[in-house]
């Protein structure tokens, strides 16, 4: 007589496993691609033609000069250069009605800090870092792109590699966090 | 800076003849570092958010009877008791600042911390708490809102400490005495508090800490407060 | 130490007169086959009020304990009755009640079995699992007060991208290590002598409990090499252990003795709070053999008035032990001559809840020093029982004490407080009641309840001899 199975060697319980097994590397999967593609912009701002034109990113951004946030610009700051140059991309038809509509435009952040990190642009930029150091090479980008693994010891290993006679202070607590 | 100077303390005197125990302290602090209103009950119950309190005692005997105010405020001790206690360093001394940091963020909510504080300056997140609405409009951006089960306490404002370096250092010149003031400094309209580095014998703090009236609060545990009082006479309005 | 606790020398020959030595285990043996019976009938016999008992526990701990953690962890901290100045309070409590209970197991199985105290054979594995579950629930509170138990891994040192460690310096982490080592070595401690035993229930039980046995018992044989490793490895690990027991509790007290609270930093914690923990512990086991020897089969006859005897003794040693320490803490604060360490002191015994101070020296020490010499009320299980359930709330008295009363009366008057448990505290100090005895009775089941190759070992080594009319009982040495 032919014994019957048990129960752990049943094919339906085994396709069930993997298909839990499958589901969970599913989502594991796309929850790290989820965090890394960028978000939907009001305009597709086309990063590297603006880059490869030769504008300085702190034409736009201007605030990395004296505080902490860069600053996003608004429809004064784009409409400056193209009411002169011809609106000849949709994209560019969306700026002019936001600035028909005197409306500004609602850019959307990439690179953000959690809540509880105080980060301030000006003693970074002032110190002479790059941009391109935390937030990518611009010029291989349309909209911003958030940039992986920007974690603590990232910007510990930065801190300590950069100054390391200031290490002191650079790896105190109450630089970034209050 | 191109030469290494050693870190300047910051330091708090409190003149008790000149507090009147109006509390504008308190509520600049609480306006400028983000703490929630608790609500009647949690407060009597103890559970008051108050980085500053105000410990008013009654001296005399009825009917000669007379208020005495002692804000009271984290020590910033320089031998900190409940920096060694904290398992995961988010009670820890700030080298560079040389005062007593909470890191909010890192906190696990031992309460150790709370317990060693000789001050019982430390104060506790019980819940998540809601700003009624047009108080939420203007939560400070350069304070860490707090959630539950996170400890914290008076920080001397490091926010602004660290907001005024920087501007100094942009415009490449020291900080000046006087430049940074903590919010209850700032706020004392009877100019009770002065804040200031208190390594500098020169500072306006330091000066007025070489008083006679000079005390600081339970001293003899060895703590090193960073907070000087000054005693006060009892002469109230004049 | 020895002489208080071995059998042979507390049986004085004026008492042997009247003592009928066959009254004693060791002087009763029942063939092997029938005794290994008798262990297994005990732990696959389940009554309808086992399986009551069982399932409302585990109601217990799912609705006590989970429920009103979750709830707690969902809601915050607040629903606990801790408020400024008081940060700790019953769950702290009842996290040092339950690290003291599992004081016993080691107590009980290692130091008597060092010093060769007969009479621990039957109950050894009773109080060794009464460690290791007595663990299980005390160090669940290390989490259940966290704040944020989310992070709680912030705690165990691991490198990570944050650069961060753990902070050395601080008690709370020196606990974490103390009470995972305690945890591990009182596991393997239960496990070493349990080996023989899960073989003798493997060969006697067939189906699902067969395979579990057959797993645990390693492919024991009881070859003579085998035996001559067992014992061994017991030794070294018996020897071993009594380290890490007298460590995990010492550091429990530097929790608190490590602080600058009044009322807390002193040196006398570490020995105050082991002797309070055996104790507590040895207190527990005397209550849990009163429970087993009256629901469980044949326990009546492993389980013998002379072991409540016995440990009776130990207790009121104990018992005058704790008593000293806790004058002592009064003579440091008196010498020591700080005002506030004095204030705290006067505040227990004068205060608000100086009820809490009087039930614990009632418990603690009025009741045993008045019970305890009494011979007949220490062959009374039934008294036993509740002298040592009194001990306990004694001792919880002592802790309620130590942590939030010390914590309400500080320096500064002006901040003094009151502090009042919730009823969130008392559902989780209830639902780790519930773990405790659900996983105990649970076990009960599951493995032999009495180290039955001690018993028989013992039994072999003890035999009456005639010398002239008079029967005298002689012991043989076993081991070297």
């Amino acid at each position: 007589m032919k014994q019957p199975k048990p129960w752990w060697q049943q094919p339906g319980f085994r396709v069930g496993i993997a298909l839990v097994l499958l589901i969970l590397l599913g989502g594991a999967v796309s929850a790290v691609y989820l965090t890394q593609i960028p978000p939907e912009q009001p305009i597709a701002f086309p990063h590297n033609r603006h880059v490869g034109l030769g504008a300085p990113c702190a034409y736009c951004h201007p605030g990395t000069a004296w505080g902490p946030n860069a600053g996003l610009p608004g429809i004064d700051k784009c409409w400056g250069c193209h009411q002169q140059v011809q609106k000849k991309s949709p994209e560019l038809e969306k700026l002019a009605a936001y600035v028909a509509n005197n409306q500004p435009i609602p850019w959307v952040p990439v690179a953000i800090q959690p809540e509880f990190v105080h980060f301030n642009h000006q003693p970074h930029v002032s110190a002479g870092i790059a941009c391109e150091t935390c937030h990518g090479d611009m010029t291989k980008m349309t909209v911003a792109e958030p940039q992986p693994r920007q974690n603590m010891g990232w910007c510990l290993s930065c801190h300590q590699k950069m100054a390391p006679e200031q290490w002191t202070k650079l790896s105190d607590c109450a630089t970034c966090h209050y | 800076m191109a030469e290494q100077k050693a870190p300047q303390k910051w330091g708090l005197v409190v003149d008790l003849d000149r507090c009147t125990g109006c509390n504008a302290c308190i509520a600049a602090c609480s306006m400028e570092n983000n703490i929630p209103f608790v609500g009647e009950d949690e407060v009597a119950y103890g559970r008051g958010l108050y980085w500053l309190y105000n410990k008013r005692e009654w001296r005399g005997e009825y009917p000669e009877i007379k208020p005495a105010f002692e804000p009271v405020m984290c020590q910033q001790c320089g031998n900190a008791p409940c920096e060694p206690v904290c398992p995961v360093f988010a009670s820890v001394h700030s080298e560079e600042e040389q005062i007593n940091l909470a890191v909010y963020n890192r906190c696990v909510g031992t309460r150790y911390c709370a317990n060693n504080c000789p001050y019982h300056a430390r104060q506790f997140n019980y819940f998540d708490y809601e700003l009624p609405e047009p108080m939420n409009s203007y939560l400070n951006p350069d304070v860490t809102v707090r959630r539950r089960g996170v400890m914290e306490k008076c920080t001397f404002c490091v926010q602004r400490i660290v907001r005024g370096r920087q501007k100094a250092a942009a415009e490449g010149r020291e900080v000046e005495d006087g430049e940074i003031q903590p919010a209850c400094v700032q706020a004392c309209p009877a100019g009770a508090l002065v804040f200031g580095d208190v390594s500098n014998p020169e500072s306006k703090a330091s000066q007025m800490a070489r008083n006679q009236r000079r005390y600081q609060l339970l001293e003899e545990l060895g703590t090193l407060p960073r907070v000087t009082y000054l005693k006060g006479g009892g002469r109230y309005g004049g | 130490m020895a002489a208080e606790t071995n059998l042979l020398q507390a049986v004085k020959p004026a008492e042997h007169a009247e003592e009928d030595p066959r009254e004693h285990l060791m002087f009763d043996p029942r063939p092997r086959e029938e005794m290994n019976r008798m262990v297994m009938e005990a732990m696959t016999t389940t009554t309808r009020r086992y399986w009551i008992w069982l399932i409302a526990l585990g109601l217990g701990v799912a609705v006590l304990l989970f429920g009103a953690w979750g709830n707690m962890i969902l809601t915050g901290i607040g629903v606990a009755g801790v408020r400024r100045p008081i940060f700790w309070g019953v769950f702290i409590v009842t996290f040092v009640f339950w690290i003291g209970i599992s004081h016993a197991g080691t107590f009980v199985s290692a130091i008597l079995r060092v010093f060769k105290a007969e009479f621990r054979r039957p109950f050894t594995r009773a109080a060794e699992l009464m460690t290791t579950f007595g663990l299980a629930a005390g160090a669940l509170y290390p989490l259940i007060h966290l704040g944020r138990v989310w992070v709680f891994y912030w705690m165990i040192p691991y490198p990570n991208a944050r650069w961060l460690w753990p902070n050395f310096r601080s008690p709370l982490v020196w606990d974490f290590l103390a009470i995972t080592t305690y945890l591990l070595s009182s596991t393997i401690y239960l496990y070493l002598p349990l080996v023989p035993d899960l073989a003798m229930a493997r060969d006697r039980t067939k189906g699902w409990r067969h395979t579990i046995y057959k797993l645990l018992a390693l492919g024991w044989r009881g070859t003579e090499a085998e035996w001559y490793r067992l014992r061994k490895a017991i030794n070294i690990f018996a020897f071993a252990i009594i380290p890490v027991m007298f460590s995990v509790h010492t550091i429990v007290s530097w929790d608190f003795a490590v602080g600058m609270v009044a009322g807390w930093h002193s040196t006398i914690f570490g020995p105050y709070f082991i002797v309070g923990a055996i104790l507590s512990g040895v207190a527990a086991v005397v209550t849990i053999l009163f429970v087993l020897r009256n629901t469980m089969k044949h326990f009546d006859y492993f389980i013998r008035v002379e072991h409540f005897d016995a440990l009776g003794k130990l207790l009121l040693v104990f018992s005058m032990a704790w008593a000293y320490f806790f004058f002592n803490e009064y003579l440091l604060s008196w010498y020591g001559g700080d005002a506030a360490v004095k204030q705290v002191l006067t505040l227990h015994a004068t205060g608000p809840a100086a009820w809490v101070w009087y039930t614990m020296l009632i418990c603690n020490v009025a009741i045993p020093w008045l019970t305890l010499w009494n011979k007949t009320i220490r062959r009374t299980p039934w008294a036993m029982f509740i002298i040592t359930l009194l001990i306990n709330v004694g001792m919880y008295a002592e802790r309620y004490t130590i942590i939030p009363l010390t914590l309400g009366h500080q320096r500064s008057p002006f901040d003094w407080g009151v502090y009042n448990p919730q009823w969130t505290e008392i559902s989780i100090a209830l639902g780790t009641l519930c773990l405790f005895m659900f996983l105990y009775l649970a076990a009960s089941r599951l493995i032999p309840l009495v180290p039955v190759w001690e018993v028989q070992e013992g039994q072999m080594a003890h035999t009456l001899r005639k010398v002239g009319k008079a029967e005298v009982p002689s012991v043989t040495e076993l081991e070297e």
